[in-house]
């Protein structure tokens, strides 16, 4: 009996062929088992084979197991994990489903080639004797097989590449497998993803089109935040989804994907653009050329390529269209160019001037209504009337924070209003920056008010000092450090206009008209800013340099405290020498004698008094003033020259062109070559 | 059992029957195989010992045949993997090919010996004449392996092979039909190049490499000039033979379809052709020629008309070849206080506005490239710089190297002007060019600077017209020096200017205007500004050195007269009463005291820079006369013609030779 059992079999070779061919199918038969302990087929020790036939079938065994890693994928369509086999196919995204579909019409294909062979079988059958003329043998079966085989590696190979990933990474773990040298497998690998395409190229076509996304397992490359509001459409709503970017899709084409869509989604909603959009018909016929195919082979057919530059091209026009035409988007940045960056010189001066009396008083006590009033008789007064009523419309005055102890030129600002489309372009950071710009600008302008304001009281102090020779000492001393920051001022506000802000806007207004789309002009925008902040001290490199500022600023004011000190000493000594004088000529006219000793000894008593205690004073008050100012000029001038940018450089040195501070200072004579 | 016992009809099929196995690469029962130890090696068969010696022979010629088989199977089973790059894939595929058909013997072989109708014999007769490819083949697969090629090494191997078996007819076929399926890939990377100029090449088989690929975020306008020359390099060992004398020119045609589409120019090749491999008629190097010319012609065309490449040349030489009269006299009068500072106490921002003020206060104002012309000093001089160019390679390259002179360099001798250019107009005014032009221009320019001087020279000397005539007699010999000096330095000057830069210029405008491609160009400006920098003598240490030499004897000889003014003013014109108030009383107390002393030795040293000056002028032009001799159609001849037009010198010499001898 046992003998029995473990008798060898002989086995004819038809019925070999029988069994490998369900084995191609990836069902073990009675000879040759499936080992799934070592994932591969055995033939059963029982049966006796020559060595050649054992090795014949092994190799063709291969066949059914590759046949059966691409069912098993199929199977459970290739998610995350195998105990997720049934969920995981609904759940695996539209681009795992269709590359399932593509690798079943493979197999079918494989099939039918198996039902060929067994046709063949069945032919020859019947002939009891030989095999031979069945025509089918194992080496002829070998030799069948050599091509399905290769298919077959190609797709486990496909289906490696595939696991677990979906949607867009899916695309590109197959695309991956498009280079490859041979012809045969390139061909397999481009019909699957012909077919594994066809979800993401239907996204994008209608995202194209109508800028819509209908992506319920976000494989899509664009992705788009429903919590995002209407205003903040262009910044944040859409972004790319870099996981999911096909590879054949350059990042520069993704990015002309996403600016495409979300133009027609800006016109849409936040323009409320109704109309149908012109140059529409073209992108449609465009895309009628194109085919799934034209995704992934750029270098064959350009179609796509030219598709996505078109609807870039064209949407982009239309919303720059939209914005600089219809909202006026030159306007607003000319107004605000005028008004907060104070390029309206008449209306600037005016406003200042009426605004003195109310911004002197604390911050506290300042309210928005009495500056509107005044704000509105400055626009009144200056050429600014004849600008849109739009324009005036949104200009504000606004009260930045009060801390204690400021007055109201500390918080004033004026204010422009944007809102709408234009808003995409001046965000709130911009207006922020623009603020933050009017705020230095404005104290800029204030200090030559100042500065002007003393040089017109020394004029009048100094027609008054004739009579008082003792203090032209003074008196020239204080204009001599009046016409130092004069200069320095001017130089400032030379460098400011012409350097930062007059450069900045010609490269501004380059740019937007070449611009091609929004983003440009946003980014021209933004860098516009950039310049000005940058070049206006304001930004974190600067730092130092701004506080230096302020301390002249402090300085100024100082001088001006000075000055009125000054100035009234000379009024109260002259007045006192004048009244002294009339007094002695009222009398004489009288007849009287004009003086007598003893108001003689208080004239003169007072006229010591002023030499000794009023004189000094102000002479070393001038001193300190002078000292700490030419300090602070030499570690400016110093700080500007050690700083980046070689336009403070060219102030550095245009503020000491003839070399005044240089010869004061050894750190200014550095070498620099 | 061993096979021996039985017959030999049995003998012969079974042998058969494992000739069959063995050739399907599946060992038989009689004959039993040992793998080799290297991959590509074939593997060794040994029949059984027993079988009939004839029978075992005829098996062991056919043999070999399986042992290809599986090299082949082998190599394609290997060289598919991803890791192998293309050209092996494409190779592998072609090869699968051919075993297909090889397969197809074995099972028609197989049939007959299933009806008893195949011997040894006829096998043998059968699978001969498939036996001389399969070696070929084998033969082919093994030197791959071996030497582990890859892309274009591939290709170069199987070219020389085919070339090798021409007359071998079929062979040659199999051969032909081998390398143009494994060149399939290549050709179309090539053609992408060719055609758009990217590169596609995951397993780095293209012989170009593109060194910034994956960086693209960086393509700014601060790319280093060398940046085009460095980014795209040939990798020698993957160009195929067949393409090894197109290689620079297929280098060059990407490259410069790159520098079209960076300046945002879509470029689409307009006939674009498959590239098949062939070893006969060479189609694809037409076409790489053709693609060639056309991607040349688009960058010119850009370069010409969009870059305005000849208005950018005409600015150049505006600025660097003083083309631009008014300019360079500003520049120099404006700049003249900074520069004579030492090079290291100059203020480079502060010579820039000055240079600002001079293009905005002159006629340059006009020119649209102004903004580009920046300022450059460099802290050697110029004889120094060119020295060192010059003496590169030669065996006193070391000598001119350590040499301190930065202390005793003035701003004037150190300066020159910048030029920025951007991509791709620095394709021809790169870094290289620029520095020609930046030597010529400090030449030039410092020989304006010693005119000048001497002028100044010139201007004080005009007070001596009221002198009285017995002291003025004193100076003669200084003011004739001077002349002799102003004479030199305008003709060099004038020399330099007409008969070199204009003349070269007229013949460069002249050959731009036909130029057809874009290395042309490059050639043509090359060739202009060598022949400038050799005419104005820049290129022979020799004659630098003498003309350095001469203008240093004429600035100190201006130096010295100009210190000497205040003293001879004073002595000369102390007793005249309408001149006494004009100078100033408190300096000099006493003049007259002093002046005796100072008037001899004025005249010596005026006498020494004569003598120096002269010596240096002989020597000059007779080693200009000596080079004239050598090479009689030089520009350089003229010179002399200009500096002894009325054969001044040449009599003096001659008079002072006779004196000598």
């Amino acid at each position: 009996q046992s003998y029995f059992k473990n008798a060898v079999m002989e086995v004819a070779e038809k019925v070999l062929i029988r069994e490998v061919l369900f084995i191609f199918q990836g069902i073990e038969g009675s000879i040759i088992k499936f080992d799934a302990s070592k994932d591969t087929y055995r033939i059963d020790n029982k049966v006796r084979l020559s060595a050649s036939q054992k090795e014949l079938i092994l190799k063709l065994s291969d066949v059914g197991w590759l046949y059966n890693k691409v069912q098993s994928f199929c199977e459970w369509g290739g998610s995350v994990a195998g105990s997720e086999r049934t969920a995981g196919r609904s759940t695996a995204g539209l681009v795992n489903q269709s590359l399932v579909l593509a690798l079943r019409e493979e197999l079918t294909e494989y099939c039918r080639l198996i039902a060929l062979l067994e046709a063949q079988i069945q032919e020859g059958g019947d002939t009891p004797l030989c095999e031979a003329s069945s025509g089918l043998t194992l080496r002829r079966l070998v030799m069948w097989t050599l091509e399905p085989r290769a298919r077959l590696l190609a797709l486990v190979y496909l289906t490696h590449a595939a696991r677990q990933v979906y949607g867009g990474a899916c695309v590109s773990a197959i695309y991956q497998h498009m280079q490859h040298g041979n012809p045969g497998h390139r061909a397999v690998v481009r019909h699957v993803l012909t077919l594994a395409c066809t979800p993401v190229y239907v996204m994008l076509t209608q995202w194209l089109l109508d800028g819509t996304l209908d992506d319920p397992h976000h494989e899509f490359f664009i992705a788009s935040d429903p919590t995002v509001p209407d205003d903040k459409l262009w910044q944040d709503k859409y972004s790319i989804r870099w996981s999911m970017l096909p590879s054949f899709i350059n990042k520069c084409q993704a990015e002309k994907v996403l600016a495409s869509g979300k133009s027609l989604n800006f016109l849409r909603n936040v323009c409320h653009f109704r109309a149908p959009i012109a140059g529409r018909d073209a992108i449609k016929t465009a895309l009628q050329q194109t085919t799934v195919e034209s995704l992934f082979t750029p270098e064959e057919n350009t179609q796509l390529d030219d598709l996505v530059a078109l609807t870039f091209r064209e949407t982009s026009s239309h919303v720059l269209e939209e914005i600089l035409a219809r909202h006026k988007l030159l306007d607003h940045l000319r107004a605000l160019r005028r008004y907060l960056l104070l390029g309206q010189g008449d209306f600037i001066n005016y406003l200042m001037q009426i605004l003195n009396v109310e911004l002197c008083k604390p911050a506290s006590n300042l309210y928005p209504h009495n500056l509107s009033s005044l704000l509105e008789t400055a626009v009144a007064a200056s050429n600014a009337q004849y600008e849109e009523p739009d324009i005036l419309q949104r200009l504000d005055v606004r009260l930045l924070e009060v801390s204690p102890g400021d007055l109201g030129w500390d918080v004033f600002s004026l204010d422009y209003h944007v809102d709408g489309p234009i808003g995409t372009v001046f965000t709130a950071e911009c207006m922020q920056q623009y603020l933050m710009l009017f705020n230095a600008l404005w104290k800029d302008k204030r200090m030559e008010m100042i500065l002007s304001d003393i040089w017109r009281e020394q004029a009048a102090t100094s027609k008054l000092c004739r009579e008082l020779p003792e203090l032209g000492v003074v008196l020239h001393g204080v204009q001599l450090l009046t016409t130092e920051m004069v200069h320095l001022v001017h130089q400032m506000e030379y460098y400011m206009t012409f350097e930062v802000l007059e450069c900045s806007w010609h490269g501004l207004m380059t740019t937007l008209k070449t611009a091609h789309s929004l983003d440009q002009v946003i980014d021209a925008h933004k860098h516009f800013l950039d310049r000005i902040i940058a070049g206006a001290l304001l930004d974190d490199q600067s730092k130092q340099v701004r506080t230096h500022l302020r301390t002249f600023y402090n300085l100024i004011q100082n001088l001006r405290g000075l000055q009125e000190r000054l100035s009234l000493a000379v009024c109260s000594e002259v007045h006192a020498r004048r009244t002294h004088q009339e007094a002695v000529k009222a009398r004489t006219d009288a007849g009287d004698f004009g003086t007598w000793a003893e108001q003689e000894e208080i004239e003169k008593k007072r006229r010591k008094e002023f030499m000794l205690k009023v004189v000094p004073k102000l002479k070393s008050d001038l001193r300190i003033n002078t000292q700490t100012y030419q300090d602070m000029v030499q570690s400016f001038l110093l700080m500007l020259t050690q700083h980046d940018d070689d336009n403070l450089h060219l102030l550095s040195t245009r503020l000491d062109f003839n070399e005044y501070y240089h010869r004061r200072d050894y750190r200014l004579n550095q070498r620099l070559t | 059992g061993a096979l021996g016992d039985v017959s030999s009809t049995s003998q012969e099929h079974q042998l058969i029957e494992d000739v069959l196995s063995v050739m399907m690469g599946i060992e038989g029962r009689y004959i039993t195989v040992q793998l080799p130890t290297k991959h590509y090696d074939s593997p060794e068969f040994t029949v059984d010992p027993s079988v009939e010696p004839s029978l075992s022979t005829l098996v062991s010629r056919i043999l070999p045949l399986c042992g290809y088989y599986s090299q082949l199977i082998r190599f394609v089973e290997n060289k598919s993997c991803y890791h192998h790059g293309l050209v092996n894939q494409a190779l592998s595929a072609a090869i699968t090919n051919l075993i297909k058909d090889y397969m197809l013997l074995v099972t028609q072989l197989e049939e007959q010996h299933q009806h008893w109708a195949l011997t040894l014999h006829k096998l043998y007769f059968y699978v001969e004449k498939t036996m001389a490819v399969m070696d070929m083949l084998a033969c082919v697969t093994r030197v791959i392996s071996k030497s582990e090629a890859h892309g274009g090494a591939v290709l170069s191997i199987l070219h020389d092979r085919t070339v090798s078996l021409t007359g071998c007819g079929q062979l040659q076929d199999v051969m032909v039909f081998l390398t143009q399926s494994a060149a399939v890939p290549y050709m179309n990377i090539l053609a992408k190049w060719l055609y758009r100029g990217i590169i596609n090449d995951p397993y780095n088989e293209f012989m170009v490499v593109d060194r910034e690929s994956g960086s693209e975020e960086n393509e700014d306008e601060d790319l280093a000039d060398d940046y085009w020359e460095k980014r795209y390099t040939i990798i020698p060992q993957n160009i195929p033979t067949f393409l090894q004398v197109h290689a620079n020119v297929i280098l060059r045609t990407g490259k410069y379809l790159n520098v079209i589409r960076q300046s945002d120019h879509s470029v689409v090749c307009p006939h674009q052709e498959e590239l098949v491999y062939s070893v006969r008629d060479r189609s694809y190097a037409e076409v790489i020629e053709r693609t060639y010319n056309f991607a040349s012609k688009r960058l010119l065309e850009l370069l010409m008309k969009e870059k305005d490449l000849m208005g950018r040349l005409r600015s150049v030489k505006h600025y660097f070849l003083l083309d631009q009269g008014d300019f360079v006299v500003q520049l120099m009068s404006l700049c003249e206080d900074e520069l004579s500072k030492n090079i290291d106490d100059v203020v480079p921002t502060r010579l820039e506005s000055l240079l600002e003020l001079a293009l905005r206060t002159s006629a340059a104002n006009s020119d649209f490239y102004k903004d580009d012309i920046e300022c450059d000093l460099q802290p050697i001089t110029l004889m120094t710089q060119m020295l060192r160019i010059l003496s590169i390679e030669t065996e006193d390259e070391r000598e001119y190297y350590p040499q301190e002179e930065r202390l005793q360099l003035t701003g004037l001798q150190g300066f020159s002007l910048g030029y920025r250019v951007t991509w791709p107009v620095s394709l021809v005014l790169d870094r290289k060019t620029i520095a020609c032009y930046q030597m010529i221009f400090r030449h030039l320019f410092y020989c304006k600077h010693v005119e000048k001087l001497l002028c100044r020279v010139w201007v004080s000397n005009k007070v001596a017209k009221s002198f009285p005539l017995s002291a003025s007699r004193t100076y003669t010999a200084a003011f004739a020096l001077r002349q002799r000096m102003l004479n030199f330095i305008q003709n060099i000057e004038y020399y330099m200017m007409f008969e070199v830069i204009e003349r070269n210029w007229q013949n460069f405008i002249n050959k731009m205007q036909k130029v057809e491609n874009v290395d042309e160009v490059l050639a043509f400006h090359n060739d202009f500004l060598s022949g400038c920098l050799k005419d104005c003598m820049l290129t022979s240490p020799e004659l630098l050195r003498m003309i350095s030499k001469l203008t240093t004897i004429c600035v100190s000889f201006a130096n010295f007269i100009e210190r000497m003014k205040k003293y001879y003013l004073e002595a000369e014109l102390w007793m005249s009463d309408e001149r006494r108030d004009s100078i100033d009383r408190e300096e000099s107390p006493e003049p007259a005291a002093t002046i005796h002393e100072d008037s001899q030795s004025f005249e010596q040293t005026i006498s020494r820079f004569e003598l120096q000056f002269s010596g240096m002028i002989y020597t000059l032009m007779e080693r200009i006369s000596e080079m004239g001799r050598d090479n009689y159609n030089d520009a350089l001849v003229n010179v002399i013609y200009r500096l002894d037009f009325n054969m001044y010198y040449a009599k003096k010499h001659e008079h002072l030779r006779m004196a000598t001898s």
